[in-house]
């Protein structure tokens, strides 16, 4: 497999030595990339590395059915390019989502400094080699969400299809690859080094707003064509669509020669080019390092004033009992607002849960029932609003268990500690009270704010309801201790989707409150069931014994 | 032009001054001990010195080359084993020195005799194949030393390099080193063992707060401050005694009846 992919490098090895990377050396850091990648068990608590494989498998066989759903597009809907529009939103949009939120670590990565830096090796040519390296990981989940539809375009467009749409879907990635880096490229060239970890969390956060915002605006632009039998080749927005470009590009395969699809397929082409292009000439300001400048900023603290926080330590009194609980409470509340993966990681989601809370607010469940924010008072979705925040979870408890300093978890086993259920409970509590809590205050805010007091029996239920879900959810994505895993790529691969996947438990609550919502006496008496519930799992999550945590045997 | 010379190094990290205005010359053929207390400058010297970090003030050149301007042909032509056994544990150390050598452009088959002997030299013959992560902590920063040496380089920096290494690969070290010296080799050599300083070192520079406070032979600097090891040099130099009192008080603060008792 990795001899396969990097005998597919060797094809392009001009472009690359073009471009000025050394391409021996490129080749041996992603060949030891990707092997790394496969062997990896880095942690402290390491797992067997053929579960890390079988991890990554089953991500993409549900990526691979995920994409079963929009297959049938190709088929409904006569037009080509109306539909492969479709289909190419949907995928850049995974492809951009899974990219910020699970491999800008593996593009900002500090951990092998201490191998290459020594090195003579040129800031270009690691650019480069990581970028391959993320290249083809967002190629073999592309491949995945695609191959549905592979197979339904070539059986109904015929032969054509298959290596139009390779190609499309491969210019697709890279353009996304490049939209990326080039952001991070200026954003480290203009951005002094001290900000430009704090900057970074927001700048992901801007460009998932605007990611999602695409998300919601493309199938819209494409559904109102679909229905008003608009003719898409006529409309002038295409030219500045890149999903339409990737489409006129199959189209134009498939043998509709128009002048659009002609002009759609050079953009295909070219502007993957011209990122390329562009990031190689910034490829000289690359500078990892930089981020990893700790000397800089403790020098800094301590000249501001030493950090020194006691309320972490007395919130943590409050919360948990016993000394190990309250001790994990406390170490995951301070590591959690300094750790710079777990920001990088965690902020974004949090993020979403607002983003996806405005709009599916405003344009509601039901397809086309657009309300405006003067008539919401009169609907229901305040429980939308208040559902949104248990979105922020999965990617707050699923990272929670890597850092960039896994080794130092070596402690957990030296404690004297009989239950590590105790430390997960402690870190678990921390993160319900440092990020879920402010969020969902906020958003109960909003919802108390336009709503009203009445709809308070709600937000009473929901809040309830939202611990209760995140801790279903940590039992669910297992129990590692918290930074005491190193992760890498593979790992990382399409951990943003796979997230998507624990949406129904949401989903399932949320109905269920819709459905008792008109009786407010049912949804206060609800309430102590659900804690009753609540109980049940921390204290099942409590028990858990180190027989429960995965480790190298 | 000797192959390590320093003029008026400065950094600084923030508002911390790391190295204030170091000058140093090292000729061909010798070993320099560079020692100091923590966080004196030293490790911040030596990334300088490798063209890892930038951002100094300065003339920094080694071997003939100026680091500010071409980091990269530095790091060609230099060795360097740093401090912590930081290589890719996962990969066997074949593999390992396969990939480092292809970074320093060497024939992949060239790479593969030199690691195979060099290994085999330390002992390790039968773990060639093996993932250095069921490695002990000598058997790692064995491979991390050839790792270092592997390209021949002509100027070797060495970051405590017999750190969990057994007596007997030691003394083996040791005498690389010496060895090394005597065809021409520069060795650029910090550590906190004070008595390895004082054997394998033809020279020694103590540093204290980023700047040099001593600088000489051992025999030199055993004159000039009336003291028979370098350990007893070391201290008189950089602090300001007391080390038996800060110990006993170490001790009973431990005996303070907390609840960790």
């Amino acid at each position: 497999m990795i001899a396969l992919i990097l005998r597919l490098f060797d094809c392009f090895s001009w472009l690359l030595r073009g471009l000025g990377v050394d391409y021996p050396q490129f080749r041996a850091i992603l060949q030891t990339k990707l092997m790394l990648d496969v062997r990896r068990p880095r942690g402290a608590f390491a797992q067997r590395s053929n579960k890390n494989r079988n991890m990554f498998a089953l991500t993409l066989v549900s990526l691979a059915f995920m994409g079963v759903f929009i297959s049938p597009l190709v088929a409904k809907v006569q037009s080509p390019l109306v539909s492969l529009t479709f289909i190419h939103a949907v995928i850049m949009v995974m492809l951009a989502m899974s990219l910020l939120g699970d491999y800008s670590t593996v593009l900002l990565d500090t951990t092998d400094n201490h191998v290459l830096l020594p090195r003579p090796v040129s800031r270009r040519t690691v650019l480069f080699a990581r970028l391959a390296h993320i290249f083809t990981y967002l190629l073999l989940i592309t491949a995945s969400l695609g191959a549905a539809t592979f197979v339904v375009g070539t059986i109904v467009r015929g032969g054509a299809f298959l290596p139009a749409f390779a190609l499309s879907l491969t210019l697709s990635v890279g353009l996304i690859v490049g939209v990326v880096s080039l952001a991070y490229l200026v954003g480290m060239r203009l951005i002094p080094e001290e900000r430009l970890r704090d900057l970074l969390t927001y700048a992901q956060i801007v460009m998932l707003v605007v990611v999602v915002a695409g998300y919601q605006l493309v199938p819209r632009l494409v559904g109102s064509a679909v229905k008003a039998k608009l003719d898409l080749a006529a409309q002038n927005w295409i030219y500045f669509c890149p999903p339409t470009w990737m489409a006129g590009l199959v189209d134009l395969a498939l043998g509709n020669r128009g002048a659009a699809q002609v002009v759609l397929s050079i953009e295909a082409l070219l502007a993957p080019v011209l990122l390329l292009l562009i990031v190689s000439v910034l490829a000289p300001t690359f500078q990892p390092a930089a981020l990893e400048g700790d000397r800089t900023n403790s020098a800094k603290r301590a000249a501001a004033g030493a950090i020194r926080q006691r309320w972490p330590a007395v919130l943590a009194r409050l919360v948990a009992r016993n000394p190990a609980e309250r001790g994990a409470f406390d170490l995951v509340w301070r590591l959690a607002g300094r750790d710079r993966l777990y920001k990088l990681r965690v902020y974004p989601g949090l993020a979403f849960a607002f983003v996806f809370a405005l709009i599916w607010m405003l344009t509601g469940a039901e397809r086309g029932q657009t309300v405006t924010l003067g008539g919401l008072p009169q609907t229901d979705r305040h429980l939308i609003l208040l559902y949104c925040a248990s979105l922020a979870a999965p990617a707050a408890l699923l990272h929670l268990r890597f850092s960039s300093q896994f080794d130092a978890a070596w402690i957990y086993s030296a404690l004297p500690l009989y239950r590590p259920g105790e430390v997960l409970l402690g870190a678990f509590k921390a993160v319900m009270v440092r990020l879920m809590l402010p969020t969902f205050a906020v958003l109960a805010g909003i919802a108390l704010v336009v709503w009203g007091w009445r709809v308070l029996p709600d937000v009473l239920l929901a809040s309830v309801v939202l611990v209760l879900i995140c801790l279903i959810e940590a039992l669910l994505v297992g129990r590692h201790l918290p930074f005491s895993e190193s992760a890498g790529a593979m790992e990382s691969s399409g951990r943003t989707l796979r997230s998507m996947l624990l949406m129904p438990i949401v989903g399932g609550f949320g109905l269920a409150h819709y459905a008792i919502r008109p009786y407010p006496f049912v949804v206060l008496g609800a309430i102590p069931i659900v804690l009753l519930l609540t109980f049940a799992c921390a204290r099942l999550y409590q028990r858990t014994t180190w027989s429960a945590i995965p480790r190298a045997s | 032009m000797h192959p390590i010379e320093i003029t008026d190094l400065t950094k600084s990290f923030g508002e911390k001054v790391a190295v204030r205005g170091v000058t140093l010359s090292v000729p061909a053929g010798q070993v320099i001990g560079y020692i100091g207390p923590n966080g004196a400058g030293k490790t911040t010297t030596v990334k300088i010195l490798c063209g890892m970090l930038d951002g100094f003030g300065g003339r920094v050149s080694v071997c003939g080359v100026d680091v500010a301007q071409q980091p990269l042909e530095v790091k060609r032509r230099i060795g360097y084993i740093p401090e912590s056994a930081a290589l890719y544990a996962m990969l066997t150390p074949l593999e390992y020195l396969q990939f480092i050598g292809t970074l320093y452009g060497l024939e992949r088959r060239e790479t593969e005799r030199r690691a195979r002997e060099l290994l085999g030299l330390f002992g390790l013959a039968d773990e060639l194949d093996n993932r250095m992560s069921t490695f002990s902590k000598g058997m790692r920063q064995k491979v991390l030393i050839v790792s270092g040496l592997i390209h021949n380089p002509e100027v070797i920096f060495m970051d405590e390099p017999l750190s969990g290494l057994d007596a007997n690969s030691a003394v083996i070290v040791k005498e690389i080193i010496t060895r090394l010296a005597q065809r021409g080799k520069t060795v650029f050599y910090c550590s906190h063992v004070m008595d390895v300083v004082e054997r394998v070192c033809d020279r020694i520079v103590i540093i204290n707060d980023g700047r040099i406070i001593a600088d000489g032979t051992f025999e030199e600097l055993q004159a000039m401050n009336k003291a028979a090891s370098l350990e007893r040099i070391f201290t008189q130099l950089t602090s300001a005694g007391g080390q038996a009192d800060v110990a006993g008080r170490f001790v009973s603060a431990l005996e303070g009846g907390g609840p960790g008792q």
